[in-house]
């Protein structure tokens, strides 16, 4: 073999995503991307996050062939099963924050002397969501919120496989791949165990039962491997790089995970965790760590799902007059109820 | 009193720290209903932090609603492009660590990888070649950006030189029209609950107490109230950077001022050289175990560009932080929190965190263990990520001309900073943490000005043929020497916008 080869192993719809990146972003002269997925392809939806948008754009898929071959419809906010229930965590901020200040801050100090409609009433991702009306392409334009996707998987994988595959990837069985020497072989198999990069293997994925992760697992790890990979066999400071960034990935996934479905979310032991509740339970705001998976929207929905309230508001809320304030909330919620019969008639 | 709201904040200490605090803490939570007091005195000098800053101090100016122009007639301030490190890598040698970014990045791929590869193929052109910042400050040109000058000069960064006791009579004045109470008096006594330890009053002398239910603590290297009466210990970082004293010396102005810092480096340490619009500022750092306070201040006045116009003013100080930045009722902002040697500008910079946080996480009550412990991990991380940046300025070194560079070239470093340097060399890559200021440009900068830079580049830059590629390149190059050209001088920027009226005057008599 001469140049270097990265084979690509595991079920088709993540090994054709990850293959499809990899395909347009690293390989070229002397680089070779090879596919050899197991057949097992994902059905019914798939979702994908925000990110959709940028990760697409990349690779030259225009919205068009996205929408009209794999049936997409976008996804303002993301159900997520939760201890006792299920929730819908918004894409976007909630409201409008204003100098500054996030707009839940000027919630509570209304909500402090007033009964108020709940937050999530404010929240343009959740009434979009469950609008009457199916949300036009143009209308999407149009609101400048980010939005994910939820689409037909099946052809979605084969779109993404036929992008790989145009871009001079191959796409093999398993069994020739077992015959083919390569510099880096990425596991995407579903038990790949902990993820990360060591020496010819790199494993991407991590439990992927929370909705929609799975998708922005596999971005991830092509990007992270595309923006660090220089040459395969001497690179020990880009494994140790995208191990630790992999690690902070599985650890932030994990945090969400125990924030929905801890019995007592308060209690845990996850210190990043820890630290968002006590600092949101204690003034309304959440740290953000080295990497985040997750938007500050989402994290607000699920503290907020979870009955974790701030204990007071940002002083700064207290700037605007309460009579503006009041006018100017009234204005959102109405705004915000407006969109929920946005769009043509399903 | 823990329980107590917090409506009463005293700030402890005038000077840039302190003025900053009042300034931004009256603009934000004045009409909250907070009173905010400062206590300072006429007798009692402050150090002068600062006088080079960093791009976001704009953003700091711009949240006070301060007029850029205004602001730079008042504090006799000139434009800032990036600042000149001379000898660093070794003797003779000299680069640029600009504010704005390197060039373009093509097909999603950072523009440095295409610069490696076309370097690999035998190109000359540094890096410096494809920075508007460097091109500009070396011609002498600046040009504040509008939206309609196009994304050449959009890449444009810039700070400022000023005068720092100038910025704190500036803030001070917008701070009291904003209702800050200032007290003229000497602090001779911090008072405390003998229960709780938190600090329930100030007492100045001739009797006088104020009372707070917050304390902020400007009173700089002294720390009366963080140090000395809350007792938070000190984090020494001396042994990675070893600079302890400064020995600072202003001269007069010769021509017309560059846009630009210089920082060259000595014996035992660096000299800087800050151009005003009336003077230019001038200082030695060094490590007092490998030179004398004497020896120090001969090496600046041979150095000077022109006469002194002030005495030597000679400085202590050992790296590090406060373990805990707030502690019980008291913050501790400037100094008095912490200290990294201004090597790249960040003294007022970690002022302007530490007002940011705080005011991101004021206290409702005067118990808030929960933003305290917040704050001080935020902190700790900026001043994590500030010193690391800074020792890579000399563990890069190739100088074995002097002990104090030999030291630095060998000693231990954080391994934090290891990492960085290795992922960076390896192939040009670097991951900028979440809190981290200094991005990949200023990374870039110092490592490959210093002769580390990245020895390979991404494959992925491959993916251009190589006409394309030279020709991409040298397109950007025309781009910017052509922007570069169309800018006018900053003189003639300053004396069209900003020119303070008695410097104004004076070249008018000239």
């Amino acid at each position: 073999m001469s140049g270097e080869r990265i084979i690509i192993t595991g079920p088709l719809h993540r090994s054709g995503i990850v293959g499809a990146i990899l395909a347009i972003r690293w390989a070229g002269p002397g680089r070779e991307v090879v596919i050899a997925h197991d057949g097992i392809a994902a059905e019914g939806t798939m979702l994908l996050r925000p990110d959709h948008q940028r990760l697409h754009t990349d690779i030259g898929l225009t919205d068009e062939v996205i929408l009209t071959q794999c049936k997409a419809r976008p996804q303002f906010a993301i159900a997520m099963p939760m201890y006792g229930g299920s929730v819908s965590l918004p894409f976007a901020p909630f409201g409008v924050s204003r100098g500054g200040v996030e707009f839940h801050q000027f919630w509570a100090r209304a909500a402090s002397s007033d009964t108020m409609p709940d937050l999530m009433e404010f929240s343009p991702s959740i009434a979009l969501n469950s609008a009457a009306g199916e949300v036009s392409h143009a209308q999407l334009a149009q609101l400048r919120l980010p939005f994910g996707l939820a689409l037909d998987a099946a052809p979605y994988c084969q779109l993404m496989l036929a992008m790989a595959a145009k871009n001079s990837a191959q796409v093999v069985t398993p069994a020739d791949a077992a015959a083919m020497d390569a510099d880096l072989v990425i596991d995407c198999g579903m038990t790949a165990g902990v993820a990360g990069w060591s020496q010819h293997m790199l494993k991407v994925a991590t439990d992927c039962d929370l909705p929609g992760i799975e998708w922005q697992i596999c971005v991830n790890a092509a990007r992270r491997l595309t923006g660090l990979a220089g040459v395969l066999g001497n690179s020990a400071h880009e494994q140790r790089e995208y191990s630790r960034l992999a690690l902070a990935e599985v650890e932030r996934i994990a945090d969400m995970r125990a924030l929905l479905n801890d019995t007592d979310p308060s209690q845990t032991t996850r210190t990043a965790l820890r630290r968002k509740i006590e600092v949101f339970a204690a003034c309304g705001r959440i740290p953000t760590e080295d990497f985040e998976f997750f938007s500050p929207p989402e994290w607000l929905g699920a503290v907020w799902a979870r009955g974790l309230r701030p204990r007071r508001f940002d002083r700064i809320a207290q700037v605007l007059p309460h009579d503006e304030l009041r006018r100017w909330l009234a204005a959102i919620h109405t705004q915000v109820r407006q969109l929920s019969s946005a769009g043509a008639p399903r | 009193m823990k329980d107590n709201k917090v409506k009463r904040v005293v700030i402890a200490g005038g000077g840039t720290a302190g003025w900053m605090a009042a300034a931004a803490l009256s603009k934000t939570l004045g009409a909250a209903g907070i009173s905010i007091t400062l206590v300072e005195s006429e007798a009692i000098g402050t150090v002068g932090v600062g006088e080079a800053t960093i791009p976001p101090i704009t953003k700091f100016n711009t949240q006070l609603g301060i007029d850029e122009h205004e602001f730079v007639r008042a504090t006799k301030a000139t434009y800032k492009l990036g600042i000149e490190f001379n000898d660093w890598g070794g003797l003779g040698q000299s680069y640029f660590h600009p504010f704005g970014r390197y060039g373009f990045d093509l097909d999603g791929l950072d523009f440095h990888q295409f610069w490696a590869r076309l370097r690999s193929l035998g190109d000359g052109h540094e890096l410096a070649h494809y920075s508007i910042n460097t091109q500009a400050a070396y011609a002498g040109k600046f040009v504040r950006p509008q939206p309609d000058h196009g994304p050449v000069i959009g890449q444009l960064g810039y700070a400022y030189h000023f005068d720092a006791g100038l910025y704190a009579a500036f803030l001070r004045q917008f701070a009291e029209a904003r209702g800050v109470a200032r007290v003229e008096g000497r602090i001779e006594r911090v008072e405390q609950d003998a229960g709780s330890g938190l600090i329930t009053a100030l007492r100045l002398d001739g009797e006088r107490r104020i009372e707070g239910d917050l304390f902020i603590d400007c009173t700089g290297f002294r720390a009366l109230l963080i140090g000395e009466a809350m007792g938070a210990s000190y984090h020494d970082w001396s042994h990675w950077l070893p600079c302890n004293r400064a020995v600072a010396i202003a001269c007069e102005k010769i021509g017309d001022p560059v846009p630009y810092t210089r920082s060259t480096a000595r014996e035992a340490g660096w000299q800087w050289r800050i151009p005003l619009q009336h003077r230019t500022g001038n200082g030695y750092v060094y490590c007092d175990a490998f030179l004398s306070a004497d020896d120090a201040e001969q090496t600046l006045l041979a150095n000077l560009d022109a006469a002194p116009v002030s005495a030597a003013n000679h400085l202590r100080f050992a790296t590090g932080h406060r373990d805990r930045f707030w502690a019980g009722n008291c913050v501790a902002i400037g100094l008095s929190s912490g200290f990294l040697e201004p090597l790249e500008s960040t003294s007022i910079h970690l002022i302007q965190m530490g007002i940011a946080k705080l005011i991101a996480l004021f206290p409702a009550y005067v118990h808030a263990p929960v933003e305290q412990a917040e704050y001080n991990r935020l902190m700790t991380d900026d001043f994590t990520h500030v010193r690391d940046f800074l020792i890579l300025h000399y563990k890069s070194t190739t100088r074995g001309d002097a002990p104090f560079w030999d030291y630095v070239r060998t000693m231990a470093i954080p391994d934090s900073l290891t990492q960085k340097i290795e992922l960076l060399q390896s192939g040009g890559r670097f991951f900028k943490y979440d809190a981290e200021l200094f991005d990949l440009t200023s990374w870039l900068a110092v490592a490959q000005g210093q002769g580390q830079g990245p020895q390979g580049y991404s494959p992925v830059a491959n993916g251009l043929s190589e006409s394309n590629l030279s020709q991409s390149l040298a397109n950007m190059r025309g781009a910017y020497a052509k922007a570069v050209a169309a800018m006018p001088t900053h003189q003639a920027y300053l004396e069209r916008y900003c020119m303070a009226p008695d410097e104004a005057a004076k070249a008018k008599t000239a």
